[in-house]
């Protein structure tokens, strides 16, 4: 047999292999298959999350404590030492962030 | 059982998709492909059973970064292989698709052929069916994916979880071994003849 007729054969046999691999076999499927499933599928239960709120719990004991360290520095501040001058003026502008933070917070969960 | 907002959004489907709906879609690619992959239609409905099942509780472990499909071939391979460990522990044999019934072989015959034709075509399937599940199992699945399924390198890389270049290799390696298997039985029954 020469060359040419073995190259042959071997590409016939290759093409009659591929055609047997792509013929998908026949299957029978119980028409009530996908329903039998369906009903042995277990119950999920949804996880159920509480929400909690940190940092805004955080936030009112931070407001409340500078109130009360604003309260205490107003005395020492008014007598014109600077240095409480300035401690006052750094709590004040702490206290100032927390409120427009917690309001805007207020805002977008109102919105939500 | 309806599937909730979440797992549709994953799965790209319509929010209000019942998992009956998934199932009655794929069950016919479930079942082919582990009638091939199995080499048996023994035992093939509790196999997708299996698969459906593990689909449901894999869903929330879904990123949905493939196809649905390609997902559950990846499922489908997964029970196929624990189905051969379970067989070699057991010591069962395989046994041919073709052997059980005179099933499909015999319902894709072509009209125009005469009996010795179609006798050779039959005989070629049965061959074919039988040195496949003489492969190694990752050969075996690559050829069904890429041949039965028409699955692309990239969705059986993916079902696979393997690089697209292994997937070719495995692919080129099955094809060949099919070829000088069903070449060596030929020429072994020409000689016998």
């Amino acid at each position: 047999m020469s060359e040419m007729e073995i190259n042959q054969e071997d590409r016939m046999l290759d093409t009659l292999i591929v055609q047997a691999l792509e013929e998908q076999p026949q299957t029978a499927i119980p028409p009530d298959f996908a329903a039998r499933i369906a009903r042995q599928l277990p119950v999920r239960r949804q996880a159920f999350f509480r929400q909690r709120h940190f940092g805004l719990t955080f936030s009112w004991i931070g407001v409340v404590t500078l109130i009360v360290a604003l309260f205490f520095l107003a005395p020492s501040a008014t007598r014109g030492s600077s240095t409480e001058e300035w401690i006052e003026f750094f709590v004040c502008t702490q206290l100032l962030c927390l409120v427009v933070w917690m309001a805007l917070r207020a805002h977008r969960t109102h919105k939500a | 059982m309806k599937l909730n907002g979440k797992q549709a959004v994953i799965l790209n489907l319509p929010m209000e998709i019942d998992f009956e709906d998934v199932v009655r879609e794929h069950q016919a690619m479930v079942f082919r492909t582990l009638t091939r992959l199995t080499g048996s239609r023994e035992h093939v409905e509790d196999l997708a059973q299996e698969v459906f099942l593990r689909l449901y509780r894999a869903l929330p472990a879904f990123r949905g970064d493939s196809l649905l499909a390609t997902y559950i071939y990846r499922v489908t391979v997964n029970v196929a292989q624990d189905e051969w460990k379970r067989r070699r522990r057991t010591d069962r044999p395989l046994v041919s698709i073709s052997d059980e019934t005179s099933a499909w072989e015999d319902r894709l015959q072509h009209p125009g052929q005469n009996a010795e034709e179609q006798m050779a075509e039959r005989q070629l399937k049965a061959a074919v069916e039988e040195e496949l599940q003489k492969l190694s199992a990752i050969e075996r699945t690559v050829l069904v994916l890429y041949h039965q399924e028409e699955r692309s390198y990239d969705q059986i890389a993916h079902a696979l979880q393997m690089p697209i270049g292994t997937v070719r290799t495995h692919l080129h390696r099955g094809r060949k071994k099919l070829h000088e298997a069903i070449q060596a039985r030929t020429g072994s029954e020409r000689r016998a003849s």
